[in-house]
């Protein structure tokens, strides 16, 4: 079996370097101007070529064809470079710091760079994942560096340049080295494809670009075995097959059934999905992707490039786009993104998609405060009170559209970070910066005093594990006080009993205070307990994202102000009963009353 | 070089696509490193093996030659089966690796290292590992076999082309339990369903009476939990525990008794050691695995009861995994308990949370059960 | 299976082969011994995966067949037998082993010799033959240089390189590199190269140590190398990938040589090296006439030594490490020993009269 893609199409010379030219621009003046430092730092994700440059320098310092200076353009046929490809020059070493990370092996490398170079110029040491390398490593490698002999240099590549001591790094030029764009990523392979004599389309190439997730290495091991699998004739549906890559109709499919709210629809498509062998891993990372491209369709005029294999599609996006609610879709990706990370740590992969699909289409499935702000939106658009001209608007408004560029830059490349220790997988929906307009675009506060759910989805990132929804002011806490509740009793029933006799009475800054009616002493004096305390502070901070305080007070005014602020209280919930009942076709439950 | 694709890999169920990568790839020039990936229980091992012996054999795969069967019993001196001792694959391991990699094959013209839990591979050792997988030798081929992909190091999984393995759908499984065991056609229904795709876990439901039965005691524990007291919800965490404990030892008893054979041929007292050690750790963690698969059982049986319900109760009958409880599952689901059925998995996943930080075990069963219970009150 | 052996041959078989039998792996036939009885004669094997060591026994084939015994065991029961006479003997169908002698007998549980690894089949035709104690001599001269660094496996290996009329070996670990060419009677047609584990050809040495033939013979596949001395066969698996071409490394020309008594040089280096300790380096200074050795280490102290020298030229000061000189030095097997030199940072080489045997020794950079 011949060489693989990668180690056959690996960059020989500097210019083969391809998405680095800043570094190998400077390098190779460095060489030119014979100014070549002693100790590099080349840092960057992984697959971006940081080996491959550093044995390209190796070959440059020792290149025959330099006759006896090093080279800007080695010449990578001479003995001297092919045994460095190899791997076998004798003065080119490579190391892995992960697994050599100790001082015996860096006392080691000290003791040999004392000797001369065996048959080149200079001697290259290759220092890989360096910052895995132990204190007492670094501070050896430290001494080298500080005093080095002139006839060596230093290669230190890391994944993670944070956690090189900044003793080292100041000590070594350093070099950072991006993620490549799709585009250079496909127009590596189209050079590839051309000559290894593969039939492949170029949108076919964009899709296996994508996969790749910035790295060239991945890029060209699926173009590889995509080549085996198909002969060297490959067509979009191989690509897509071999990939697992769900078809389109599919996610579209799944979302709308989702959005139709049509719980049994789902879990008939996710048996569906499973008989026919789907890999749902690979479904919930496509369907990841489909939801990120349906949010920025949502928020751009002008969709970037990257979004959709072809114009139907683009235009199919847009479509379900229209339908679909953003803070629904937020929701979607959230939970779902949150399923990944569930099976990330050894959870089922359907058990974790259905719970997210029932979650999403049977509202009272999900007790999260995003949720119940979710079934309250839907009370406000029905409760005729609040109708007025604030929230028919969050039916059929966009938000605010703004240039894809600027949409763009906020996406991270479907690779996610390399910090991220479980690996890219599906891409979260993008930050948008606080956008300060969006306090003035919001209509005079309603009566309903509730920050659209949709607005407060647009100003934080989106997948934030505490989504504040409700305001914190008096009336919007009172009108959250029965949803506060009814979260409360499903996870503390006792607690429950004390707080359904209190209400919010005041707020100061920070400070909510709890009104008990008199005769309440005692109950008061329950939620003042540190344990009961925390919980409602704990429930609140989830609602508001403010860190609120919690004081009781319990009341001895007289009982005529009272009646008439229970009254007040008494009327809202039932309204909300009602609608309740009307919209969830709820089944009165006696003792709950809320 | 001809390669005879059913006698290698006519036992694998449901792989339609792996199987077809993996055929291809011997007729067209095998890569160096493949990665399976996949659920357990699905074949994935097995397929390994046989990719080995098609790599190894003079025919170029016929599966049934002496080379292919040493390689496929985990015989052969150019066929290399690694797996973790001890909880980790370890540096020293993959050392020893590289150190056999660097060397032409016994026999064959591969040498092919399989390594089995791949994702137990620490962090120094998988480093270790990454020079030699990108550039291997001509002879040499890796195979990386794992249930959780997700836990590999980015850099192994993008050195490795990948094989995945799914969920065997369930038709073909229910087939191939018609064909391999004595079972009614219910049966095989139910069982390829209530397995979640898995060969092996379904096929033990057909052939072991004891099997079954722990799963419909299982069932029955979970359809009782609404009604039990809080003390019959004690005594079901015990009972449930007590059903756990002999699961591995048939296993356990099989190494040891290797180990005794293998101990009394060792030449001397170091070999000798050396085996003990190794065999007492595979113990170990065989019954630790056993343990832990036990667990996870009653955990997915629980989980997949309470996900059933809700699954009937909005009218998806069709997706339910205890097909053989259909009508238990329509007296019990009501639209209006999706809420607690949901919470009821919860209270598993937690429970499975918890065990995987080694929480003591009862205490975690019984919360566990108290939480479904919970969840439940309608 | 059935043979009839002496006590003593069986003995001696086993302990020859018995280095061979693993102790590392876990598959239970590698602990065991392989005996097959032909009728052309019957032989043990063991092998332990990297090497195998075959020996043939005397023995009277009765039945012929093969089988796998537990080595350990085996080796034991043939050293208590009471008798000269021993058979073997397993029945058709059982899986047991009978092993008696006089009134004792012996029942041991053996492995399917079907289990066992298959031996590679060595192509005779392409065999050559060498004088035993020439080459055994060879190989320890040059393997000593040869490195244990597993990450480059290339390096822990000898090169042995085999034309027509001689055999080159060649070992380095980048270092020094020793390289000694043989001549030899009968060599190869087409040009071999192999490269050979360190510890394959010690065990080697330690065969033709024990052996009373006077020729070895050597044959290679693509995998492995055989090596025959009086009927024991030594296999080993080779190194996969390309070793350093030593004679690009070897300078075309030097500036400086001398040539010092042997015995004389070793001494001195040996002497003042004592107080080159930790890396410190030894460091030779030629002068016009003299040559001055020395050596420091921190906190330790300093050595120092003069020699006359027949040297003429500037003043060169070279350092080494001194336990690859020395060594290199005690490689050479003639009266003299004759360096040449470049400059300080270039390496030098040793070697001597009348002896095909280089031994190229990279210098330590000095700090002055």
């Amino acid at each position: 079996m011949p060489v693989s893609l990668y180690r056959k199409y690996r960059p020989l010379g500097f210019d083969d370097v391809v998405g680095q030219g800043h570094v190998t621009r400077t390098l190779t003046n460095a060489i030119r101007q014979e100014r070549v430092s002693h100790a590099y730092l080349f840092a960057g994700p992984r697959g971006t070529g940081k080996t491959s440059t550093a044995k390209i320098l190796a070959m440059a310092l020792n290149c025959e064809s330099g006759h006896g200076k090093a080279t800007p353009t080695p010449d990578g046929t001479c003995p001297h470079c092919e045994a460095i490809r190899r791997g076998s020059f004798m003065d080119v070493l490579e190391i892995d710091a992960a697994s050599n990370r100790g001082i015996d092996e860096i006392r080691d490398i000290r003791d040999r760079v004392q000797f001369a170079p065996v048959e080149g110029r200079m001697k290259v040491y290759i220092v890989d994942e360096v910052h895995m390398l132990t204190t007492e490593a670094f501070n050896a490698l430290l001494k080298m560096l500080e005093e080095p002999p002139p006839h060596v240099v230093f290669v230190l590549a890391t994944t993670e340049p944070h956690k090189v001591l900044p003793t080292i790094l100041s000590r070594c030029q350093r070099f950072d080295f991006r993620r490549p764009a799709l585009a250079e990523i496909t127009s590596v392979l189209k050079g590839v494809a051309a000559t290894e004599n593969i039939d492949v389309s170029e949108s076919t190439l964009s899709v296996v670009s994508r996969a790749a997730a910035g790295s060239f290495r991945d890029a060209l091991g699926i173009l590889d075995q995509l080549s085996s699998y198909c002969d060297g004739k490959i067509s979009l549906q191989d690509a897509l097959a071999m990939l697992g890559v769900a078809e389109q109709d599919l996610l579209f499919e799944l979302v709308d059934t989702v959005d139709g709210f049509d719980t049994k629809g789902a879990l008939l498509f996710v048996e569906r999905l499973v008989q026919s062998g789907y890999d749902l891993n690979q479904f919930v990372k496509d369907l990841l992707g489909h939801l990120r491209d349906l949010y920025i369709v949502q928020h751009t005029q002008d969709p970037p490039d990257s979004i959709g294999t072809s114009d139907e599609h683009v235009e199919s996006l847009k479509s379900q786009a229209n339908r679909i609610s953003p803070s629904r879709l937020v929701g979607f990706v959230d939970l779902l993104s949150e399923a990944q990370r569930a099976v990330r740590q050894g959870g089922d992969p359907r058990l974790e998609l259905e719970l997210v699909l029932i979650k999403l289409t049977h509202p009272e499935a999900d007790s999260s405060p995003r949720a119940l702000t979710a079934r309250l939106e839907r009370l406000e658009r029905t409760q005729p009170r609040s109708a007025g001209g604030g929230n028919g608007r969050q039916e059929s408004r966009r938000p605010e559209t703004r240039p894809a560029e600027e949409c763009r830059a906020h996406l991270p490349e479907d690779g996610g970070d390399a910090a991220d220790a479980g690996g890219a997988d599906g891409a979260s929906v993008p930050a948008s910066p606080e956008r300060p307009e969006a306090a003035e675009e919001t209509p005079e506060r309603s009566e309903s005093g509730m920050a659209p759910a949709e607005e407060s989805h647009l100003t934080r990132m989106p997948g934030l594990d505490h989504d504040p929804h409700v305001e914190a002011n008096l009336e919007s806490l009172r009108r959250a006080w029965p949803i506060l509740l009814s979260s409360v009793k499903k996870r503390r029933v006792a607690l429950h009993a004390i707080l359904a006799e209190g209400r919010p009475e005041t707020l100061e800054g920070d400070r909510l205070v709890i009104g008990f009616p008199a005769g309440m002493a005692f109950q008061a004096s329950q939620l003042e307990r540190p344990d009961n305390r925390s919980f409602v502070v704990q429930l609140l901070r989830e609602l508001t994202g403010r860190e609120l305080a919690l004081g009781t007070r319990v009341s001895g005014g007289s009982a005529k102000e009272e009646a008439g602020e229970e009254d007040a209280r008494l009327l809202s919930q039932e309204e909300i009963l009602k609608a309740l009942q009307q919209e969830f076709d709820a089944r009165p439950i006696e003792e709950d009353q809320q | 070089m001809a390669i005879c694709a059913d006698a290698l890999f006519g036992e694998l169920v449901g792989q339609r696509r792996a199987r077809a990568i993996l055929e291809r790839a011997l007729e067209t020039g095998p890569s160096h490193a493949y990665l399976f990936s996949g659920p357990p229980g699905v074949g994935k091992t097995e397929a390994a093996l046989a990719f080995a012996a098609a790599l190894c054999c003079n025919e170029g795969g016929c599966g049934v030659c002496p080379v292919c069967r040493r390689v496929r019993e985990g015989i052969h001196p150019d066929v290399d089966l690694v797996s973790p001792e001890g909880t980790f694959i370890t540096v020293a391991q993959i050392r020893e690796i590289n150190h056999d990699t660097s060397l032409r094959p016994f026999e064959s013209r591969s040498r092919v290292t399989i390594i089995t839990e791949a994702e137990a591979m620490n962090t120094e050792a998988a480093n270790a590992f990454l020079k030699t997988l990108e550039e291997p030798p001509p002879h040499a081929y890796f195979l990386l076999v794992t249930s959780a992909l997700e836990r590999l190091l980015p850099t192994i999984v993008s050195r490795c082309q990948r094989v995945a393995f799914q969920q065997a759908p369930a038709p073909e499984l229910e087939a191939y339990l018609r064909g391999c065991c004595a079972v009614t056609d219910l049966e095989a229904k139910s069982f390829a369903r209530a397995s979640e795709g898995s060969p092996a876990y379904a096929r033990r439901l057909a052939e072991s009476a004891p099997a079954r039965e722990h799963r419909a005691q299982l069932i029955n524990w979970a359809r009782r939990v609404p009604e039990a007291s809080f003390y019959d919800l004690g005594v079901a965490a015990d009972e449930i525990l007590a059903s756990l404990e002999h699961l591995g030892e048939e296993r356990a008893a099989e190494l040891e008794a290797a180990r005794e054979r293998q101990r009394d041929w060792a030449g001397d007292a170091r070999t000798r050691n050396r085996i003990e050690k190794l065999y007492d750790q595979r113990i170990k963690r065989e019954r630790r695995r056993a343990q832990a698969d036990g667990l996870a059982e009653v955990l997915r049986v629980f989980a997949g009861w309470y996900r059933d319900l809700a699954t009937v109760a909005v009218g998806a009958e069709q997706a339910a995994l205890n097909q053989d409880y259909l009508y238990e599952l329509r007296d019990g689901a009501f639209v209006g308990m999706v809420p607690g059925y949901l919470g009821a998995v919860d209270a598993v996943k937690r429970a499975q949370e918890r065990f995987r930080y080694n929480v003591d075990a009862k205490c975690t069963l019984e919360d566990m059960l108290l939480a479904i219970k919970e969840a439940l009150l309608p | 299976m059935k043979v009839v052996a002496r006590k003593a041959d069986l003995v001696n078989a086993l302990n020859t082969v018995n280095k061979a039998v693993s102790t590392r792996s876990s598959i239970q036939v590698l602990s065991g011994v392989f005996l097959e009885a032909k009728a052309e004669g019957c032989h043990l094997a063991a092998t332990d995966m990297e090497i195998s060591i075959k020996a043939p026994l005397d023995a009277q084939v009765e039945e012929p067949g093969a089988v796998v015994l537990p080595a350990r065991i085996a080796t034991d029961i043939a050293r208590n037998l009471p008798r000269e006479e021993v058979v073997i003997e397993q029945k058709a169908g059982e899986s047991q082993v009978e092993v008696r002698s006089g009134e004792s007998q012996f029942m041991l549980q053996s492995l399917p010799a079907a289990d066992f690894p298959q031996l590679p089949v060595f192509p005779k035709e392409s065999a050559f033959t060498l004088g035993k104690k020439g080459f055994l001599e060879t190989v320890d001269r040059v393997s000593s240089s040869a490195s244990r660094d597993e990450t480059r496996p290339v390096l822990t290996g000898v090169l042995m390189h085999v034309t027509k009329t001689s055999v080159k070996m060649v070992a380095t670990d980048s270092y020094r590199l020793s390289v000694k060419e043989t001549e030899i009677d009968t060599g190869v047609e087409e040009r071999l190269e192999a490269i050979v584990p360190a510890r394959s050809l010690q065990e080697l040495s330690r065969i033709g140590a024990a052996s009373d033939a006077d020729t070895i013979s050597v044959v290679a596949t693509d995998n492995q190398i055989l090596f025959e001395i009086g009927g024991v066969g030594l296999s080993s698996r080779l190194i996969d990938g390309q070793f350093p071409n030593y004679q690009q490394l070897l300078p075309d020309s030097f500036d400086h040589e001398v040539v010092m008594a042997r015995d004389e040089l070793g001494d001195v280096v040996r002497r003042v090296g004592l107080l080159a300790q930790r890396n410190a380096p030894i460091r030779l200074r030629f002068e016009e006439g003299t040559l001055t050795v020395s050596a420091e280490s921190q906190d330790v102290g300093r050595a120092r030594e003069a020699v006359p020298v027949r040297y003429q030229g500037d003043v060169l000061e070279i350092g080494f490490n001194p336990e690859f000189l020395q060594a290199g030095i005690a490689a050479v097997a003639a009266d003299e020993v004759r360096m040449k030199f470049i400059s300080p940072l270039r390496p030098a080489l040793l070697s001597g009269e009348g002896d095909d045997f280089l031994y190229l020794i990279m210098p330590i950079r000095l700090n002055d």
